[in-house]
């Protein structure tokens, strides 16, 4: 094969053995990889009922076929499980270079089953896989892990661990690799904790072959001659200034989430802008595996107290941590996002659930006995104090490792958690912004920015423009969003490259860039309709397993403060989420029953017709 | 009449001395592309443009106190 390495490694823990198995051509082809290729696992081996946290429940880690080639952006893997913070799927990726190390070790992907009976690690070296105990590995940080596993492997393996939160069981801990990357939300670092795995190290030496180099070479020219020439009459603003440069954009419309969701502006929005991260604390930029745009941050705080080094704070930790906690203080922010990659946890989960905590204080529903200490809006030592706390599961952050929805349960006021599915939103405010609603009601994860953002075409321009506060136009837009999304996780790209030069500037959105690149990676021949419609049954596939789980439309649903209260401020200002009228309008595309539920038609037209929605 | 203008990131160079944000003095009805030209900000560059934080026409004529917002296309992450 090319692009596809052709090897799925079971690693059964119960049993503690390693099995290399040939990739199904067929299920490749279909699903793509990465993320499509988790869930067509999952969907065939997995009770949607299990406990998460159980032996019973499936760990997918995969790379797509155009992960570890000069692709740009090729540098990402997703994680594919059962999560214990949703109850649903989860799908959470990342880059850095452990994706691409995987591939040209001749793994596609690996899929984690049972429980080792105590803790070990994986290691592959170039296609040799062997289990190795990790007991003295066991409480050590994830910059700990990660030194001590290359020193008994080799200096220049590639590591993807937990730190002591996925040890512990934090329901949004995260997977880290190579240190500052993070496969981050809904859990998956719990998962990986509960079946006393620690890290997964590799190495990895053989280039990932080529179907037709002449194609590829054209190709990429024609790719990466416009991304330098639109570079030279502006450098990319996320090079630049990193994510967090998208605080002037959302604070601009009006829809940078703030005060746990009680304003879409933020009085302190500079104080923790890209710009100002720029001035104060960056290093230097840091790029993924064949990524041309490096939107990384190694930073360095040497502000007394928030000492530090590591990388971040991106956007969307800028605003769990920032403006929804009414935090200007980006040291503490930054110091907090450190504190997150070495202990292991959710930069945006953690933030929300802490500006959660923070109104259930102010509105009286939470004694300041509970929480161990004074809880208030703005308060950059509470935010750094309690994430380590959480990571470590001590005091209140026992409580707060269960994650906000929980958290506010407990405390009688379940309104208050800022979460669809269970899983707290990223920083774009569907009151001002009424794709990114619907987009979050019906992501397979619950909220996310990351299964389809219409945040790019509602704000950022990107690949035309749309009226974000319009809502009659929105269904079909959003679903073919979602399904683009699906083909690049699955293909093993990041979207900030793709959506701009891998995609025609329309809003249907079809994905020609990645097609030129996976024929010519794969010599695999799909057509542009094949690969569109890949995404959509790798969407609808996820959906199947959510329904065998018992979700439904009344699952698809944002808070009520999303719903009834009108946005109180900026250019939004009055607006309320359109959630019901854009999710009738939505499941009509998508070919889905008014619950929410795949149509036998739809299922069969996408070859999905052998799996039924029952569990 | 007055408009107020704010330009982020990387556009920054086209306004006056790099500042984030500055006041024109404009012909009343001055259209929005015509304010925009006179930051000079070449055609070619990709940039979002918002007038008083929404989405607006090109031809719209500004009006005093109006507030207009350039960035380029960024994404969040």
């Amino acid at each position: 094969m090319h692009g596809w390495a052709g090897t799925v490694l079971r690693v059964d823990l119960g049993r503690g053995v390693v099995t290399p198995e040939p990739l199904d051509p067929a299920a490749a082809r279909e699903f793509i990889g990465g993320r499509g290729l988790g869930i067509h696992h999952l969907l065939r081996e997995v009770d949607p009922h299990c406990d998460p946290l159980g032996p019973a429940n499936l760990m997918v880690m995969a790379t797509g076929p155009l992960t570890g080639t000069r692709t740009p952006t090729g540098a990402r893997y997703t994680v594919t499980t059962r999560s214990p913070l949703t109850g649903a799927i989860t799908c959470s990726n990342a880059g850095g270079r452990f994706p691409a190390e995987l591939k040209k070790a001749g793994i596609d992907a690996i899929l984690v089953s049972g429980r080792s009976p105590e803790p070990v690690y994986l290691w592959i070296d170039d296609g040799r896989a062997e289990l190795r105990p990790a007991g003295h590995l066991w409480g050590r940080t994830v910059p700990e892990t990660d030194a001590a596993v290359r020193a008994e492997t080799h200096e220049r393996a590639r590591v993807a661990c937990i730190g002591p939160a996925g040890e512990r069981l934090v329901r949004f801990a995260s997977i880290m690799n190579d240190r500052h990357r993070a496969a981050g939300r809904s859990g998956v670092g719990a998962v990986m904790g509960s079946k006393n795995l620690k890290a997964v190290a590799v190495r990895g030496t053989r280039p990932v072959p080529v179907a037709d180099a002449g194609a590829f070479d054209e190709v990429h020219r024609r790719v990466l001659g416009r991304f330098l020439e639109a570079s030279r009459e502006q450098p990319p603003a996320l090079r630049v200034h990193g994510t967090a440069v998208t605080v002037m954009a959302t604070q601009s419309y009006g829809v940078l989430p703030t005060k746990n969701w009680q304003q879409g502006t933020f009085e302190g929005w500079r104080g923790i802008h890209g710009e100002t991260l720029t001035e104060r604390f960056l290093v230097r930029q840091s790029a993924c595996f064949s990524c041309p745009i490096a939107c990384g941050r190694r930073t360095r705080v040497d502000v007394p107290g928030y000492e530090g080094e590591g990388e971040g704070p991106e956007y969307e930790t800028v605003y769990a941590m920032g403006s929804n906690c009414m935090i200007d203080d980006l040291a503490a922010i930054t110091k907090a996002n450190y504190l997150c990659n070495e202990l292991g946890l959710d930069t945006i989960t953690m933030g929300a659930t802490l500006a959660c905590a923070m109104e259930l204080a102010d509105r009286g529903h939470l004694p300041e006995a509970d929480v161990g200490r004074p809880l208030r809006w703005g308060d950059g030592r509470a935010l750094v104090e309690l994430t380590r706390m959480t990571g470590l599961r001590e005091g209140f952050g026992d409580t707060l490792a269960e994650g906000s929805l929980r958290l506010a349960t407990r405390y009688g006021h379940p309104e208050l958690a800022m979460v669809s599915k269970g899983q707290e939103f990223a920083g774009y405010e569907p009151r001002g912004s009424q794709g990114m609603g619907l987009a979050y009601a019906t992501s397979p994860i619950g909220a996310s920015h990351m299964r389809g953002d219409p945040a790019y075409f509602e704000l950022l321009g990107v690949p035309t423009t749309v009226d974000p506060l319009s809502y009659e136009d929105k269904a079909p837009l959003v679903k073919d969003w979602q399904d683009l999304f699906a083909v690049i996780d699955s293909a093993g790209l990041c979207v900030f490259f793709t959506v701009r030069y891998l995609v025609e500037p329309r809003l249907d959105c079809p994905p020609t860039g990645i097609l030129a690149y996976l024929n010519a990676v794969t010599g695999a021949g799909y057509t542009l309709e094949e690969l569109v419609r890949a995404g959509e049954r790798i969407v609808n596939a996820e959906r199947l397993f959510l329904v065998r789980a018992g979700f439904r439309r009344k699952d698809d649903s944002l808070p009520p403060r999303l719903l009834r209260e009108p946005l109180p401020d900026g250019p939004a200002r009055g607006m309320v989420c359109h959630l019901d009228e854009m999710l009738d309008a939505y499941y009509r595309v998508r070919g889905w029953t008014p619950d929410g539920v795949p149509t036998p038609d739809k299922l069969a037209e996408l070859g999905l017709g052998g799996e039924g929605t029952a569990p | 009449m007055r408009v107020h203008v704010r330009v982020y990131s990387v556009l920054r160079r086209y306004a006056p001395g790099g500042a984030e944000a500055f006041d024109l003095d404009l012909e009343p009805g001055t259209e929005l592309a015509l304010a925009l030209a006179r930051l000079g900000l070449p055609d070619t560059v990709e940039r979002v443009v918002l007038l008083n934080g929404r989405r607006a026409d090109p031809a719209v004529p500004l009006a005093d106190g109006d507030v207009v917002t350039v960035f380029p296309p960024v994404a969040g992450g």
